[in-house]
C-alpha cells in the first residue's frame, strides 16, 4: 500500500514537472501557432544561465533563476521579432527555423560549457517523510512553482487586457491589427513568456536531475507527448495530459520497468489518435476535413 | 482540352514554360550523374573515403527524398528513421534467413515499409500538417523501442550482426566498387519511385502544396494523394535503410535514432523543392559532417544557422537560388533593355469599363419559386465553445435561383458557407443536395456532388499560370464547362490575355476574378460566393453581376454573401439577413431592407450606402466572437 | 505528357548506358598508403563519442592517444626501422553509434591511417570491425560486448581488461569491505548498457549473492519510478554497471532521498569524478568501483602533470588506464619495424611482455570469453569510498 501511495505521489510530482516543462511549449503554440522545436534548447540555456550565475559568478541561486528567466525571455523576444515574425503564417517554416535554433542552442552550450555534466546543486536538499512515503523538498517547490506558473498563464490569457489582445491576434490577425493591436509588440512578448517559462523550468529542474547540453531532448519529447495527448493549443489539455504521462510513467516504471513505460505511452498515444485525432481536449480544427 | 488551354507556342517568355523545359533535362541529368559517379568513381580511384562517401551521400539523399516527397503535399515528416529501420531490418532478416539475392532484397525493402505505411497513413494523414510533424517524431521513438524490446527476432539493443551482403549471381556487393555500384542502383530505384510519383501526380501535389482548401473545394481528395506520397516516401526511406545496413553489415537500433531525422529535414529544406534538392542537401550535409568530423558542434551550429537563413531568405533552397541566379544572368545577358513585364499592355481595361459602368443594364432576375429544390439547409448550427456562430438557419435554393445573404460582421455568414461547402462540420441541422443528405461531408465530397465555392480572400494556385490553374480545376472536378463557355468566361473576366501569367503576379482584382472563375467553370449545381466583390474596384464589380447571371442562366443555384448593398440589390431577388447567427429577415430586398429589425442590426442607419460602409467597420467585439473561429480555421487550412 | 515521356526515355537511356560503359575496364585497386620517402609520419586514429552524453569517455580516449604520441615525439619521434617517425593523431566523432564508427573507419582509411586507438563502446566496435578489416586496420579498442573480440578479426585488441576479468575479483574484495547479500544491477536498455550489466550479474551470482538486473530507458531525467522499482526488493547493494555518469549521479541522489541506506557499486567504465560531481560525496557515502589506476600511487601522481600539459585535460582514471595499452601498440610498431604492415605489428603485440611503468605487469586474457587471447589485462584496482570520505584503492589482478 505504501508503495502504491508512493508511486501515486511520485507520478503526480512527475506530472507537475512535466506540466511546467510543457507549459511554455503549449503557450507558444496556443498563441503564435508555432511549434517550438527549440523549447528543449531554451530549457538547457536556462539551466546553464542559472548554473553560470550560481557557480561561476558566485551569486545566490535565486538570482541565478531570475537571470535564467530574463535571459531566455530576452533571447526568445529577439528570436521572435527578427526571425519567426517574418514567416509567422507559414507553419512548416516556423518549425524548421525553431529546429535550426535548437541546433544552435545545443551546439553553443556544448562549445561554452563542454559535454560533461555540470556540477549544479540547487538550494533545497531535504526530504519530507511520513511513514513509507517521501517527497523531496525540491519537488514540493517545483510543484508549487508549476501551480503558480499555470495559474499566472491562465490569468494572463483570460483575465487581462493583454491576454484578450493576444487571443484576438491568434484568432484573426488581420482583424486584430485593424483594431489597433500590435503584433510586433505582442507576439515577441508572448514568445518571450514561453521561452522564459522554459528557462525557468531549466533553472529549477536541472539541479534536481542533471545539466548537460543534450538534456533538452527529453523535455522536448515530454512537451510533444503532453501537447499531442492534450490537444494542440489547449492549455488545460496539456496540463492534464502531463499529469497523465507522469502517472503512467510512474506506475509502469515501478511495476513493469525497462522500456515498457515509454513504449506504452507512445503506442497509447498513437491509439488515442485513431480514436480522437484532436487529442483529449483539442478542437476539431486540426482534423483534415 | 479547349483550344486556348493548349500549350501556347508563342509564350516563350513565360517562366513556367521555361522552367518546364529545364526540368525535362533535370531528371536524366541527375540520373546520368549518379550512374557516372557510381560506375566510374571505383575505376578512377580506390580511395576508401570516396568509395564510402558515395553510399553515405546516397543514404542521406534517399532519406531526404522521403522528407522531400512529403513536403510536396505540405507535410513535414520526421519519419525517415523509422521507415529506414523497417527497410534495414527487413534486409537483415531476409538476407540472413531467406536469400541475399539483391533483387529480392530491393523489392522487399520497398514493399514492406510501403505496406506498413498504408495503415499508419490512415491514422496519421487525418492530422493537420503541424500535428503530423509531431506524431512522426514520436513514431521514430516507437520503432526504436519496439526493436529494443524485441530481443529475440530483432536482436534487441545489441542489434543483428553478421548480415550477409546482397548478392547477384556470383557478385557480392560487400565492398569497394561493387558496394558503390549496388548502392547507386538502389538509390536510382528510390529516385525512380519518387520521380514517378511526383511526375504522375505533379498537378495534384502542386495544388495541395499551394492551396489545399481550394483544391479540395474543387473536388480533389487531398488524403488520397497524401497517402500516395506517404506510402511511396516510406518505400524510398526503406531503400535508404537497405543501403545503410548492407554497407554496415549489422543492424542496430542506434543507427535509426529519431534525431537523425533532423539531418534529413535539414538536407531537404536546404536543398530546396527542386528534384535535385535532396541530392544537393545530402552532399552539403555529408561534407559538413566530414569537415567537422571531430568537432560536431560546429557542423551543428552551421546547420542550424543554414536552416534559419534558408527559410528566411531562400524559400526555394539552394537549388532555387541557383535557378534564380541563372535566370537573372540569362536576363541580363539576353535583354539589356527594361524587363518584359513593363512592355505588356494592360489587357482590356478600356473594353471592360463599358460593361462595368452600367450596373443596371441587367434586369434583376425574378425569384424562382417553382422547379426542383437543389439545396436545402435545415436548422443548421455551429457552436464554437459555448458560443453559437450559426444558430438554426434554414434556407432553400432552386435551380437558377439567387439568394443574397447579408448581415454585420460576425453574423455567421462565412461559417454558413463553410458548413455547406464541407470546410466545417456543423454542430446541428441538415444539408441536403437534390434529396441527398450531405451534412458534415468533406469539401471534396460536396464538390463531387456539385457544390462549389469561392473565398473571401483571393484563393488561386498562386505559383502556377492562369492556364495551369484552369487545368488543375478541370483535372480535379467531375464536371467542366465546354470550350466555348470557357472562352466566354475568360473574355468576360479579362483573363484571356493573361493565360500564361503566374496567377500570384496578377493584380488583386484579376486574382479575385480567377478565384470566382475556377468554381464557376466546374458547372456547379450550387455556387457559394463569399463576398466576391470585397476588395474589387468599383469598375470591376460589374463583372460579378455578369458572372453570377451567367451561372444562374445555366441552372446553378447561387448563394451570395456580400456587403456591397448595391450589388446585392442589383442581382438578388431574395435576401436572407443574418445577425448573431440567427435569421433576422428573409424576403425581397425592398421588404427586408426596410425591416426595422434589420435597420437596428445595422446600427439604425437606413441609408444603403452608409449601411454598406458601416457594415464593413462595425463590430468592435468581433474578435471575441464566434466568427473569429472560422478565420482561424481557414488559416490553419492554409498553413 | 510529351515532356514526361521524353524524360523517362532519357532516364532509361542513362540507366542502360552507365553499366554498359562501366563494363569496360576493371576497378582501380587500393595502393599502400603511409610513408613514401621524405619525413616519416606515423598517423594514429582515435575515435569515440566526442560530443553527447558519453563524450567524457571519448574525450578521455582521445587524450590518451595524444599523450602517448607526445611521449614518442618528445624523444624525436617513434623509432621505426632506421627512421624516427613523428606521431600524429587524428580524431573522429562517432556520436557513439555503430554507423558513426564505420564512417570513422573509412575516413581513417582515406587518410592512410592503419593504427587506431579506439573505438570506445561495444556498439561502435560492432560497426567498425568489418570496415576496419577491409583495410587491414589494427584496432586497440575498449568495447566489451558479447563478441567484441573474435577469431575472424585478428587485428582487434583490447586496450585493457574487460568486466569479465575485473568484476569477479572486485566483488570478492568488496565482500570483505561491505556487508551485502541482495544485489540489484541497473543499466540502460541498450547494448552499451546491457553488455557489462549482464557480465556483472553473472559474477555476482558466481559469488553466491542474490542478484536481479533491471533496465531503464536511456535519456530518462527523473528516476523516481526507477528508484521505487529498485527499492521494491530491498537490496543492500545497487550496481550501476555502465550507466552514464550523469544518470548514476541522479539515481544516487534520488535513492538517498527515498531513504536507501545501502552500498553503491559501479562495476563499469570508471567515471567516479563525474558521478561525484552530480551526486555529491555525501550522498555516495558507501561506494566501490572498478578503478583502472590507483590515484594514490606515486606513478600516477608523477604522470598527471605531464598528461595535463600534453593534452590540456585533467587525467581521468580511464585515460590513465588506457596508457599502457596504447604504449604497447607504439612499442610493437617499433618492434615490427613497419608502419604499414599491421599483421606484423599485431604479431609483435602478441609477443609483447606487457610490462609497463605505470601499471606494472600485465597478462593477455580473453581466451575463455572470446576465444582469442588479445585482451591486455593490466593490474587494476578497487576504489572504495566509505562514509563519504575520498577514495582509497586496493590493487587486484586477473584471476588465473
Amino acid at each position: 500500500m505504501g508503495e502504491f501511495i508512493q508511486t501515486t505521489i511520485g507520478g503526480l510530482t512527475l506530472g507537475a514537472q512535466y506540466a511546467l516543462m510543457a507549459l511554455g511549449f503549449s503557450l507558444a503554440f496556443g498563441i503564435l501557432r508555432v511549434i517550438n522545436f527549440a523549447h528543449g534548447a531554451f530549457y538547457v540555456v536556462g539551466g546553464y544561465l542559472a548554473y553560470w550565475i550560481t557557480n561561476e559568478v558566485g551569486l545566490p541561486y535565486v538570482l541565478g533563476v531570475i537571470v535564467a528567466v530574463l535571459g531566455t525571455a530576452a533571447i526568445g523576444y529577439v528570436f521572435e521579432l527578427f526571425v519567426i515574425e517574418r514567416r509567422i503564417d507559414d507553419h512548416l517554416a516556423t518549425i524548421v527555423m525553431t529546429l535550426g535554433a535548437s541546433l544552435i542552442g545545443g551546439a553553443a552550450m556544448l562549445s561554452l560549457f563542454g559535454a560533461q555534466a555540470a556540477q549544479f546543486e540547487g538550494g533545497l536538499t531535504g526530504t519530507f517523510r511520513f511513514g513509507g512515503v517521501f517527497v523531496p523538498h525540491a519537488r514540493v517547490m517545483i510543484i508549487a512553482v508549476a501551480g503558480l506558473a499555470i495559474a499566472a498563464v491562465y490569468l494572463l490569457l483570460y483575465k487581462t487586457q493583454v491576454g484578450n489582445a493576444l487571443r484576438a491576434l491568434t484568432d484573426d490577425r488581420e482583424m486584430a491589427v485593424a483594431m489597433g493591436m500590435r503584433p510586433k509588440v505582442l507576439f515577441p512578448m508572448a514568445f518571450a513568456i514561453a521561452t522564459g517559462l522554459a528557462g525557468l523550468t531549466g533553472a529549477l529542474v536541472t539541479p534536481q536531475f542533471s545539466l548537460a547540453p543534450f538534456v533538452g531532448e527529453h523535455v522536448l519529447m515530454i512537451s510533444f507527448l503532453a501537447v499531442i495527448l492534450g490537444g494542440l493549443g489547449s492549455l488545460p489539455g496539456a496540463v492534464i495530459a502531463s499529469v497523465l504521462v507522469g502517472l503512467v510513467e510512474a506506475f509502469v516504471g515501478t511495476y513493469v520497468g525497462g522500456s515498457w513505460a515509454p513504449l506504452i505511452l507512445f503506442t497509447g498515444i498513437l491509439v488515442l489518435l485513431v480514436a480522437r485525432p484532436s487529442g483529449l481536449l483539442g478542437h476539431r480544427t486540426i482534423i483534415d476535413a | 482540352m479547349p483550344k486556348n488551354l493548349a500549350p501556347s507556342t508563342t509564350s516563350t517568355t513565360s517562366s513556367a514554360v521555361r522552367r518546364r523545359s529545364r526540368h525535362v533535362l533535370l531528371l536524366p541529368g541527375i540520373t546520368l550523374l549518379l550512374v557516372a559517379l557510381g560506375f566510374f568513381v571505383p575505376k578512377l580511384t580506390a580511395d576508401p573515403f570516396l568509395i564510402s562517401f558515395v553510399p553515405t551521400v546516397l543514404i542521406t539523399m534517399l532519406a531526404s527524398m522521403h522528407v522531400w516527397l512529403l513536403l510536396r503535399v505540405n507535410l513535414l515528416s520526421f519519419a525517415s528513421p523509422p521507415f529506414m529501420a523497417v527497410g534495414g531490418y527487413v534486409l537483415a532478416l531476409v538476407a540472413t534467413n531467406v536469400t541475399s539475392n539483391a533483387i529480392v532484397l530491393i523489392v522487399a525493402c520497398v514493399v514492406v515499409p510501403a505496406m506498413l505505411a498504408i495503415p499508419l497513413g490512415l491514422v496519421l494523414l487525418r492530422l493537420r500538417g503541424t500535428y503530423f510533424a509531431l506524431v512522426t517524431f514520436v513514431l521514430a521513438q516507437v520503432v526504436v523501442l519496439i526493436v529494443v524490446i524485441a530481443e529475440g527476432p530483432l536482436g534487441g539493443s545489441s542489434g543483428l550482426s553478421g548480415i550477409p551482403p546482397a548478392t547477384l549471381g556470383a557478385t557480392q556487393f560487400a565492398a569497394g566498387g561493387d558496394l558503390v555500384r549496388f548502392s547507386v542502383i538502389v538509390a536510382l530505384v528510390g529516385m525512380a519511385l519518387a520521380a514517378t510519383v511526383s511526375i504522375v501526380w505533379r498537378r495534384h501535389f502542386a495544388a495541395i502544396e499551394e492551396n489545399e482548401p481550394l483544391a479540395a473545394s474543387l473536388g480533389l481528395q487531398p488524403w488520397r494523394y497524401k497517402t500516395y506520397a506517404f506510402v511511396s516516401a516510406a518505400g524510398v526511406a526503406g531503400l535508404a535503410g537497405l543501403i545503410l545496413i548492407n554497407q554496415l553489415g549489422n543492424a542496430h537500433p542506434d543507427s535509426f535514432g529519431p534525431l537523425s531525422a533532423v539531418n534529413h529535414v535539414a538536407a531537404s529544406v536546404i536543398g530546396g523543392p527542386s528534384f535535385l534538392g535532396p541530392a544537393v542537401g545530402a552532399l552539403i550535409l555529408a561534407w559538413l559532417v566530414h569537415v567537422f568530423a571531430s568537432q560536431a558542434q560546429y557542423s551543428q551550429l552551421l546547420l542550424g544557422a543554414a536552416l534559419i537563413l534558408v527559410t528566411l531568405f531562400a524559400k526555394r533552397g539552394l537549388t532555387g537560388l541557383v535557378v534564380d541566379a541563372a535566370k537573372f544572368l540569362a536576363r541580363a545577358v539576353s535583354r539589356p533593355g527594361p524587363p518584359d513585364t513593363g512592355a505588356r499592355a494592360e489587357p482590356r481595361s478600356a473594353e471592360g469599363d463599358t460593361t462595368t459602368q452600367v450596373p443596371n443594364t441587367l434586369t434583376r432576375r425574378e425569384s424562382v419559386t417553382t422547379g426542383e429544390v437543389v439545396l436545402s439547409v435545415d436548422a443548421l448550427a455551429k457552436r464554437f465553445g459555448g458560443v453559437a456562430a450559426v444558430d438554426g438557419v434554414s434556407l432553400e435554393l432552386r435551380k437558377g435561383d439567387i439568394l443574397g445573404v447579408i448581415g454585420p460582421n460576425g453574423a455567421g455568414k462565412t461559417t454558413l458557407i463553410n458548413m455547406i461547402s464541407g470546410a466545417m462540420v456543423p454542430s446541428g441541422g441538415r444539408v441536403t443536395l437534390s434529396g441527398k443528405a450531405l451534412t458534415g461531408s468533406s469539401p471534396q465530397t460536396m464538390s463531387r456532388h456539385g457544390i462549389a465555392r469561392s473565398y473571401q480572400q483571393t484563393s488561386v494556385f498562386s505559383g502556377a499560370t492562369v492556364r495551369e490553374n484552369l487545368r488543375r480545376a478541370e483535372a480535379f472536378s467531375k464536371r467542366w464547362v465546354s470550350d466555348e463557355e470557357l472562352d466566354e468566361l475568360l473574355r468576360e473576366t479579362g483573363l484571356d490575355a493573361r493565360l500564361d501569367d503566374i496567377a500570384g503576379d496578377l493584380p488583386y482584382g484579376l486574382q479575385k476574378l480567377l478565384g470566382l472563375l475556377l468554381p464557376l467553370a466546374t458547372r456547379p449545381a450550387v455556387l457559394l460566393l463569399d463576398e466576391p466583390a470585397a476588395g474589387l474596384e468599383v469598375s470591376e464589380r460589374g463583372r460579378i453581376d455578369q458572372l453570377v447571371e451567367w451561372a444562374a442562366e445555366r441552372g446553378s443555384a447561387v448563394l451570395l454573401v456580400e456587403h456591397d448593398m448595391d450589388l446585392v440589390r442589383r442581382i438578388c431577388p431574395r435576401l436572407l439577413v443574418m445577425d448573431t447567427g440567427k435569421e433576422l429577415a428573409h424576403g425581397t430586398p425592398e421588404v427586408v431592407l426596410t425591416n426595422p429589425d434589420v435597420i437596428t442590426a445595422y446600427l439604425g442607419v437606413a441609408d444603403d450606402e452608409e449601411l454598406a460602409d458601416i457594415a464593413d467597420l462595425v463590430e468592435p467585439s468581433v474578435l471575441a466572437e464566434p466568427e473569429a473561429g472560422t478565420h482561424r480555421e481557414e488559416e490553419i487550412h492554409r498553413g | 505528357m510529351r515532356t514526361t515521356r521524353t524524360r523517362l526515355l532519357l532516364v532509361a537511356a542513362a540507366l542502360v548506358a552507365g553499366p554498359a560503359l562501366a563494363a569496360c575496364g576493371s576497378d582501380a585497386t587500393s595502393g599502400a598508403s603511409g610513408s613514401s620517402g621524405g619525413d616519416c609520419v606515423l598517423k594514429i586514429g582515435t575515435l569515440g563519442p566526442l560530443t553527447g552524453p558519453a563524450a567524457d569517455f571519448g574525450l578521455s580516449m582521445e587524450a590518451t592517444a595524444k599523450f602517448v604520441a607526445s611521449e614518442a615525439n618528445a624523444e624525436g619521434g617513434l623509432e621505426v626501422g632506421d627512421k624516427k617517425c613523428k606521431v600524429q593523431v587524428s580524431s573522429y566523432d562517432t556520436g557513439y553509434t555503430s554507423q558513426g564508427a564505420a564512417a570513422g573507419a573509412t575516413e581513417f582509411a582515406s587518410k592512410g591511417i592503419k593504427f587506431v586507438i579506439g573505438p570506445l563502446g561495444a556498439t561502435e566496435l560492432t560497426g567498425m570491425k568489418p570496415v576496419a578489416a577491409r583495410y587491414d586496420m589494427l584496432l586497440a579498442a575498449n568495447g566489451f560486448g558479447r563478441d567484441a573480440l573474435e577469431k575472424k578479426y585478428p587485428l582487434v585488441f583490447h586496450l585493457g581488461p574487460g568486466p569479465f576479468v575485473w568484476a569477479g575479483p572486485i566483488i570478492e574484495a568488496a565482500k570483505k569491505e561491505f556487508n551485502f547479500k541482495n544485489v540489484k544491477v541497473i543499466a540502460p536498455n541498450d547494448q552499451s548498457g546491457d553488455d557489462i550489466a549482464i557480465v556483472d550479474e553473472q559474477q555476482y551470482k558466481k559469488a553466491g549473492l542474490d542478484v536481479a538486473r533491471d533496465t531503464y530507458q536511456r535519456g530518462t531525467q527523473d528516476f523516481a519510478p526507477v528508484v521505487s522499482r529498485l527499492l521494491r526488493s530491498k537490496p543492500d547493494l545497487i550496481d550501476f554497471a555502465s550507466s552514464p555518469a550523469g544518470d548514476v549521479g541522479t539515481m544516487i541522489k534520488q535513492l538517498r532521498q527515498a531513504g536507501y541506506d545501502g552500498t553503491f557499486a559501479r562495476l563499469g567504465g570508471d567515471s567516479t569524478g563525474e558521478i561525484t560531481k552530480v551526486a555529491g560525496l555525501n550522498n555516495m557515502k558507501d561506494f566501490f568501483y572498478y578503478a583502472p589506476v590507483n590515484f594514490g600511487s606515486d606513478e600516477v601522481k608523477k604522470i598527471q602533470p605531464a598528461f595535463k600539459k600534453a593534452t590540456g585535460m585533467e587525467a581521468t582514471g580511464i585515460s590513465l588506464g588506457w596508457i599502457p595499452g596504447a604504449r604497447t601498440l607504439l612499442e610493437s610498431i617499433t618492434e615490427a619495424g613497419t608502419i604499414n604492415d599491421t599483421k606484423a605489428v599485431a604479431e609483435a603485440m602478441r609477443s609483447h611482455d606487457l610490462k609497463d611503468d605505470l601499471l606494472g605487469q600485465g597478462v593477455y586474457t580473453g581466451e575463455e570469453e572470446f576465444g582469442v587471447n588479445q585482451e591486455m589485462s593490466w593490474p587494476f584496482n578497487m576504489g572504495v569510498i566509505k562514509g563519504g570520505q575520498p577514495a582509497t584503492f586496493t590493487q587486484l589482478e586477473a584471476n588465473k
